[in-house]
């Protein structure tokens, strides 16, 4: 159950940075879609994420 | 009446239902496979191949650079130090009240309904990574 909390709780503030990144640009805080698009420049970096989205469709989708 | 000359819902609808529909209905179709069966393997890996080879395909021109880089992204270490650290703290130290994130998402993945919004997710998260490139 403190495991489950605590994964939530993580998930929770990626979502109030995100949401504050929307509503807050004065903040100059990135939303994650940004962050990513960043290393999404580099061709090391985005085959990296690519990778890293086709384990994960394998990791949770195949099983 | 173009996309164009509508306004911000409208021009949302015209762009996200030609992908958003048939993602749903991937996702839908995807959500009916079995766990550990051959045929959903290979659904996996054929989208991941799609996806794959359109995403890493170069670039017809450099992408424009940013007018502003993230200067605050380090606020974003927080979560990810976490989730990192609860993680392998779940798999190097394993126990029945430590399970890891995808010992969590198991039940919700084992119900139809969640495994569709699993594979959604995952093939919206796609196609953002081919429209990125």
């Amino acid at each position: 159950m403190m495991m489950a909390v605590a994964f939530a709780a993580v998930l929770v503030a990626a979502a109030v940075l995100d949401v504050t990144a929307r509503r807050r640009p004065e903040s100059r805080l990135p939303t994650l879609g940004r962050c990513l698009a960043v290393v999404l420049r580099h061709p090391a970096g985005r085959v990296a994420v690519v990778l890293a989205w086709c384990w994960m469709g394998w990791h949770f989708l195949a099983r | 009446m173009t996309p164009s000359a509508q306004g911000p819902a409208a021009r949302a609808v015209h762009r996200f239902v030609p992908v958003v529909l048939p993602l749903g209905v991937l996702a839908v179709a995807g959500g009916g496979l079995p766990s550990f069966e051959p045929r959903t393997y290979l659904a996996v890996a054929a989208a991941g191949t799609v996806v794959a080879v359109l995403a890493l395909r170069p670039r017809p021109a450099a992408p424009p650079a940013p007018a502003t880089p993230p200067s605050r992204w380090w606020p974003w270490a927080g979560p990810a130090a976490v989730f990192g650290v609860l993680e392998f703290w779940a798999l190097l130290f394993p126990a029945p009240d430590r399970p890891t994130f995808s010992d969590l998402l198991d039940p919700l993945l084992a119900d139809p309904v969640g495994r569709a919004v699993g594979w959604f997710a995952w093939l919206l998260t796609g196609w953002w990574l081919v429209r990125r490139r």
